[in-house]
């Protein structure tokens, strides 16, 4: 009986690792693939399932020397500052909107249609707007155009919680003689940093991983890193090696943070739920 | 330390009163409970008090001020909520001492005060963890030491006790009475522990349906309940109800009929505290009804006293005995019983107010 027992777990067990095993190679089966392609020359690159070949550094130190390290800080100042202003704006909307049921129900779920909108819709609009603000081509305005998806994103991860936040603690505060604007800022947000701080690298990787806004709004010398790696593809053809490079340039940093935020990023979109 | 007044106070949500037009007084100094079943509006009208609750119509009075209108940190109240609302993210120490900070005390008296109310309380090595670490009767304490050292006019419970475990929900009671006893602040408190309100208050508003039923000391209400609901409520086990008429002084009711007195005839409600109802040769006295013949249903032994329940014409009553008492009785057999003529409770049958008594009833038979 005890046997028979141990035997369905253990059966059990193997099927599980077996599972996750075939995932992991799903998953990273491609980075693999990306990380080889940097290292091959271009000889090399037209014979993909070769595996054993001697590994050159060329695509490295062509790129790395090339306009990537600026394209990349274009985009963590893209990122950055979407981020910025994104939580700025989106924590007290998210407040009002959770805590106050500012807007009502409309708003609590209306507020991500927004994202159902094509970029395309909005894109030529913003353009005319920087255009006549005189900062078309400027990393500001690839930063506004990424606040129409960001900060809806952003304000709807934290309206879940901020509404697991106990809404005695507030009280409380206002009681011990507080304003309500002290009452949030010194009781109701450091129960929901952690949150804010989810929400935040959840918005840099959106923002970060955009190429349709900055494509278009962005100018030569203000290129986002998805921009110029859709810029190897070259009229000669695509650079597969050194477009390769780029990428994983511009995916490491995303897979470093999402490492450090996963726990939260799936509570969050599953509508906050701290517990206290 | 101050005097609290309602007057007139009207709370409605969306056309829904739950507070319906309130007039009390609090005395400085006074242990008012505000007590009732769920949804009667006593948490309402202490949110009111502390000014979480916008007022509809009406005002409140604390001491001189009208603060009515004023923003909760202006009314130099504390509260202490159910779930205490320790902050999470401060130590003991800095929770204790966020409301001082919050009026800018120095920080010498902040430090003195903390660590006076925390001695008091007998929290003072608890001063630097954080709440998550303590027990719930110890997360307790630190709110209510946060609520005294504040010195305010007056504090606000709601519900602060029903989290904890029996025992120590009569300990903490004990230590309340003691630290109203010395600190002598205005409280008004706010449960749904009959129980709780009967030992806590110098007075006790019994609420239903957002009105005040009855308001007066405790003795006053268990004795003299002005209404039907106030008699159910307060008083455990539940008052007996014995719905009937009386006609020329005289009780009916099924098969029960007794002499009351008084001339007022018409349907009314009996009621007779459990205490009230005597098994034969329990209590001689000559203040007794006649006897009736029930039958013994049930017996529930509590501890030195024990609760008979009995059906007597198609009525059912409940009897609180002393445990003793039970030897004479078996279960499904016959008993007689008498009740205490004196401690008759009589109510309109339809609006449920009590009958006056200095009119007509509670002459001896």
């Amino acid at each position: 009986m005890n046997k028979g027992v141990n035997r369905r777990t253990l059966g059990a067990n193997i099927l599980r690792m077996g599972f996750i095993l075939v995932a992991l190679v799903v998953v990273l089966f491609p980075y693999l693939w990306v990380l080889l392609s940097s290292l091959k020359s271009p000889a090399q690159l037209n014979r993909p399932s070769e595996l054993l070949f001697e590994p050159i550094l060329d695509n490295w130190s062509a790129v790395l020397t090339a306009e990537i390290p600026q394209n990349f800080l274009n985009s963590l100042f893209v990122g950055g500052a979407t981020v910025a202003i994104s939580l700025l704006v989106g924590t007290p909307a998210a407040y009002a909107i959770g805590r106050h049921r500012a807007g009502g129900r409309l708003t609590r779920f209306g507020i991500l249609t927004s994202e159902l909108m094509p970029p395309a819709v909005l894109v030529v609009p913003l353009f005319v707007i920087a255009f006549f603000l005189q900062i078309n081509g400027s990393l500001l305005a690839v930063a506004a155009s990424h606040l129409t998806f960001v900060l809806p994103v952003v304000t709807w991860f934290l309206i879940g919680f901020l509404e697991a936040v106990p809404h005695e603690l507030e009280e409380q505060a206002l009681v011990d003689g507080y304003g309500r604007f002290a009452a949030f800022r010194k009781v109701v947000l450091p129960q929901v940093l952690p949150g804010v701080a989810a929400a935040g690298i959840f918005g840099f990787v959106l923002s970060w991983n955009d190429l349709f806004f900055a494509l278009i709004l962005a100018g030569g010398q203000t290129k986002t890193l998805p921009v110029a790696i859709a810029g190897y593809n070259t009229f000669r053809g695509v650079e597969l090696g050194e477009m390769s490079v780029a990428i994983l340039v511009a995916v490491v940093p995303v897979l470093v943070l999402s490492f450090f935020v996963q726990k939260r990023l799936v509570r969050g979109i599953g509508g906050g739920g701290l517990k206290y | 330390m101050a005097e609290i007044e309602l007057r007139d106070v009207v709370k409605r949500y969306e056309g829904v009163e739950a507070v319906r037009g309130i007039n009390l007084q609090i005395p400085d100094g006074g242990f008012v409970v505000l007590v009732g079943p769920s949804g009667c509006g006593k948490t309402t009208t202490l949110r009111m008090i502390a000014g979480l609750e916008e007022v509809t119509e009406g005002s409140i009075i604390l001491g001189d001020r009208n603060v009515t209108y004023l923003e909760p940190k202006d009314r130099d109240v504390a509260m202490v909520f159910q779930n205490y609302a320790l902050y999470p993210h401060m130590s003991i120490y800095d929770n204790v001492a966020f409301g001082l900070r919050a009026r800018k005390l120095p920080k010498q008296e902040i430090d003195e005060r903390v660590h006076k109310a925390a001695k008091m309380l007998g929290i003072e090595h608890l001063l630097k963890r954080k709440p998550r670490a303590l027990s719930g009767g110890q997360q307790q304490r630190v709110a209510i030491g946060r609520a005294t050292v504040r010195e305010p006019a007056a504090f606000l419970f709601d519900e602060p006790l029903s989290n904890l475990d029996a025992k120590l929900r009569v300990e903490m009671r004990e230590e309340l009475l003691r630290l109203h006893k010395r600190l002598g602040t205005t409280v008004v408190y706010v449960t749904h522990d009959q129980e709780e309100a009967m030992t806590l208050s110098d007075i006790m508003v019994v609420m239903r349906n957002g009105e005040i039923v009855q308001c007066g000391t405790p003795a006053d209400v268990y004795l003299h309940p002005m209404h039907e609901f106030v008699g159910r409520f307060i008083g455990s086990p539940e008052m007996n109800l014995l719905e009937g008429t009386v006609e020329g002084g005289v009780f009916h009711a099924g098969g029960v009929s007794m002499a009351v007195g008084g001339q007022l005839d018409g349907q009314v409600k009996l009621g007779i505290r459990p205490e009230d109802v005597h098994l034969r040769g329990e209590l001689p006295g000559d203040q007794e009804s006649k006897l009736i013949d029930a039958h013994v249903e049930l017996t529930e032994l509590l501890g030195s006293r024990a609760v008979v329940f009995l059906q007597t014409g198609g009525h059912k009553l409940k009897a609180l005995v002393e445990a003793r008492e039970l030897e004479k009785l078996r279960e499904g057999e016959l008993a007689q019983v008498t009740f205490d003529l004196d401690r008759l409770h009589m109510f309109d049958a339809q609006t449920g107010e009590r009958i006056d008594e200095t009119g007509t009833l509670h002459e001896s038979v």
